[in-house]
């Protein structure tokens, strides 16, 4: 023998044929028509989003009912700068990636945020800035990304316990 | 409980980032076997297994349990797997040690391994599924900005999470299983590494490694018959919550805070920074040394960073926290957390080796896994409860 | 899936989205000494099994004998014919089967071996195919090291 075999390649292939549900059908059927909408529990009358058909405190499920537009302007409560590529990645690193609570929801979201990496502080208030509506699809892709408003920043104060 | 149970018996493989020697099998053998001559057993004296492993996608082995059936002695016996995410090296222990305590089984063997040269982690982790956010941050992008946030929140000064880095590097110096043996580091090295997900430095992240991890559990009648001392589980506790509800606290969970509180009730536990001697906690980014702190009840809310600054948490301070070099210079995945309660094992057995904390009687082993939602944790001790 | 039905689960609001979803992955596994071996002699046209410390020949082999879980003791080379345990007809192959016609898919117990090793058999018609039949491996030309350097096997007397 020439040399030993130590090694084989294990290709993996699995199609599958996935379905976000009802409830966040309804969230990223919006996102086409440039809503945001989150589900508000009927107990507790927390608003989450990306909405999950139950609230993951109560653990009861929510209806169509319990759907409601929250707006597309928020704090950034939390961020980090990236900087490193790997696979998939879809834009150049340097850039700023952050949890951003819309005006109306309990929960942040996580998305990105235009901004000069060294201008990215907690507090800013941004905006989503929506794809043209040719070009939305039922993703959270049909938003771009946030930018600043230019809005004085939040106090820490009020977004402190999300952060 | 009706039976008690100890820790007779540890195994690790070398942690490498490539064990190109070893099938998979071959690698949790290597660490099962190890278990079993410190226990002073043979395969035939083991009544039951069970494993543990990262989540499938990692490195493509979606029944461990059947296709390492006879690499770990299972043939004719009860085998089960236990999947809980990072922290599954621990709740795997914590499952095979109530088959003990529940008095089911008298010896089991519990194995977790982690072969990352085999798949890629950071794909496993955010693969872009249809409707789900795209992936626009890799690995560390979740963790990043709770670390921002907490820095901000406890006011800790910008040079912590390098103490942390370099303390747990020159640890692992001293253990001859950890992956990296980084003799030159320093602050300056840390600090002149490149940063990936800012706040965190390339040097303040966990590498990517193969390995394994086995402990043989045993119940008391068995427990006297080896020449070594056992470790006695004093308590284990699992927890979880989901990654997203209003109002939760990523940097501080609740999840964690509860399992802490559960496992130090069972062990009689009430100062833990005083009675815990040391502590092995799964920090895979410097700076959840000081949030793990917090979280664990070894200081108040945002008192976990003076902890690391005045060296309490160093190999001669009152709790040393990661003397094996933790999972910053080891990780195995599937096995991190396992690698963490099997040192806590050695420790109190006065087995550490060149990393072993002086007199240690009482020590925490701590797992976490997904977006901090689960959380194991166990605490052996040196005397009989 | 009656979208009717789902309509009417559903009031408010819109049908739940469908999408098809690939999860695709190469891993790369490190093959340990026995695996190793077997694969290094399937590129020199040579099969090797292993001998458990009971003796038995295992083909393909494992690490550790399967009735016992001790570690095998040594590589045996074996022969590249064997005789038909049992088996099934694939009258219409899928892509990733290893022939585009039909086939059988067979358990062979080589001559030398314990155990037997799951293949494809070409042999044309399903009536042909017989258990305790004798078949042989057809190698490919070209031989990298992996499970499809046999590519199938073929009754004896097809020589
Ligand atoms: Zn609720």
């Amino acid at each position: 023998m020439n040399y030993a075999v130590t090694r084989m390649l294990a290709p993996v292939r699995l199609p599958f044929v996935v379905t976000p549900g009802e409830a966040l059908s309804r969230f990223l059927s919006a996102l086409v028509e440039g809503r945001l909408i989150g589900e508000r529990c009927s107990e507790c009358s927390k608003v989450v989003l990306p909405p999950r058909g139950a609230c993951p405190t109560c653990g009861i499920a929510t209806n169509p009912r319990d759907n409601v537009t929250v707006s597309d302007g928020g704090t950034v409560v939390m961020f980090c700068i990236v900087n490193i590529p790997f696979e998939g990645q879809t834009i150049k690193p340097p850039y700023v990636y952050a949890s951003i609570l819309l005006d109306g929801a309990d929960v942040p979201l996580l998305h990105l945020v235009e901004v000069p990496v060294d201008k990215a502080r907690m507090g800013m208030r941004v905006r989503a800035e929506w794809a043209p509506p040719t070009e939305r699809k039922p993703s959270l892709e049909a938003i771009r990304w946030f930018v600043p408003t230019g809005e004085p920043d939040a106090s820490y104060e009020a977004y402190k316990e999300y952060a | 409980m009706s039976e008690r149970c100890a820790v007779i018996g540890v195994g690790q493989t070398k942690y490498a980032a490539k064990r190109g020697d070893l099938s998979i099998a071959g690698l949790v053998r290597e660490a099962a076997e190890r278990a079993l001559a410190d226990a002073e057993l043979r395969w035939r004296d083991i009544d039951a297994v069970v494993i543990g492993k990262a989540p499938d996608m990692f490195e493509g082995v979606m029944m461990p349990e059947l296709y390492l059936a006879d690499a770990l002695g299972a043939v004719g016996k009860p085998m089960m797997r236990v999947h809980t995410a990072g922290s599954v090296g621990g709740s795997t222990a914590i499952a095979a040690s109530h088959l003990v305590q529940a008095g089911v089984h008298e010896r089991v063997l519990t194995v977790a391994f982690e072969k990352q040269s085999e798949g890629d982690a950071m794909w496993a982790l955010s693969p872009k599924y249809p409707f789900q956010p795209p992936l626009v941050a890799g690995a560390g992008g979740f963790f990043a900005p709770l670390i921002r946030a907490y820095m901000r929140r406890s006011g800790a000064p910008n040079d912590v999470g390098v103490r942390v880095a370099v303390k747990d590097r020159l640890n692992a110096l001293r253990n001859q299983y950890a992956h990296l043996q980084l003799a030159d580091i320093s602050p300056e090295t840390v600090l002149s590494s490149p940063m990936l997900w800012d706040p965190i430095r390339y040097l303040e992240t966990c590498p990517s490694s193969d390995g394994a991890c086995a402990m043989v559990l045993s119940n008391e009648a068995n427990a006297g018959r080896t020449s070594r001392p056992p470790a006695w589980v004093l308590g284990s506790a699992v927890r979880s919550e989901p990654a997203v509800f209003a109002g939760r606290d990523q940097i501080n969970p609740r999840a964690g805070a509860d399992c802490a509180r559960d496992v130090y009730r069972q062990a009689g536990v009430t100062d833990p920074v005083r009675e815990i001697d040391v502590a092995e906690i799964y920090v895979p980014f410097s700076w959840f040394e000081p949030m793990w702190l917090e979280n664990l009840g070894f200081c108040e809310p945002n008192f976990g960073w003076r902890m690391t600054l005045d060296e309490t948490t160093s190999l001669s301070g009152r709790l040393p926290v990661n003397p094996s070099g933790g999972v910053l210079s080891s990780n195995p995945i599937g096995a991190s957390g396992m690698i963490r309660f099997a040192e806590a094992a050695l420790q109190v057995r006065g087995m550490a080796g060149e990393h072993q904390v002086d007199g240690a009687r009482v020590a925490l082993g701590h797992a976490y896994g997904g977006a901090s939602q689960f959380f194991a944790m166990w605490v052996v001790g040196a005397r009989k409860p | 899936m009656d979208g009717s039905k789902s309509e009417s689960r559903n009031p408010g609001g819109v049908r739940p989205l469908v999408a098809d979803y690939l999860l695709e992955f190469t891993y790369k596994r490190s093959l340990g000494p026995v695996i190793g071996n077997f694969f290094s002699g399937l590129r020199e046209q040579l099969i090797y099994g292993a001998r458990t410390p009971s003796g038995r020949v295992i083909v393909p082999p494992t690490e550790y004998d399967p009735d016992t879980g001790e570690a095998v003791v040594e590589h045996v080379l074996v022969g590249d014919a064997g005789r038909v345990e049992t088996w099934s007809w694939v009258a219409a192959p899928l892509a990733c089967h290893p022939l585009p016609h039909p086939f059988a898919w067979a358990l062979i117990r080589l001559d030398g071996a314990d155990t037997s090793l799951f293949h494809a058999v070409d042999i044309g018609a399903r009536e042909s195919m017989k258990t305790g039949m004798r078949v042989k491996a057809r190698w490919r030309a070209e031989r990298i090291g992996t499970i499809r350097d046999l590519e199938c096997f073929v009754p004896e007397w097809f020589r």
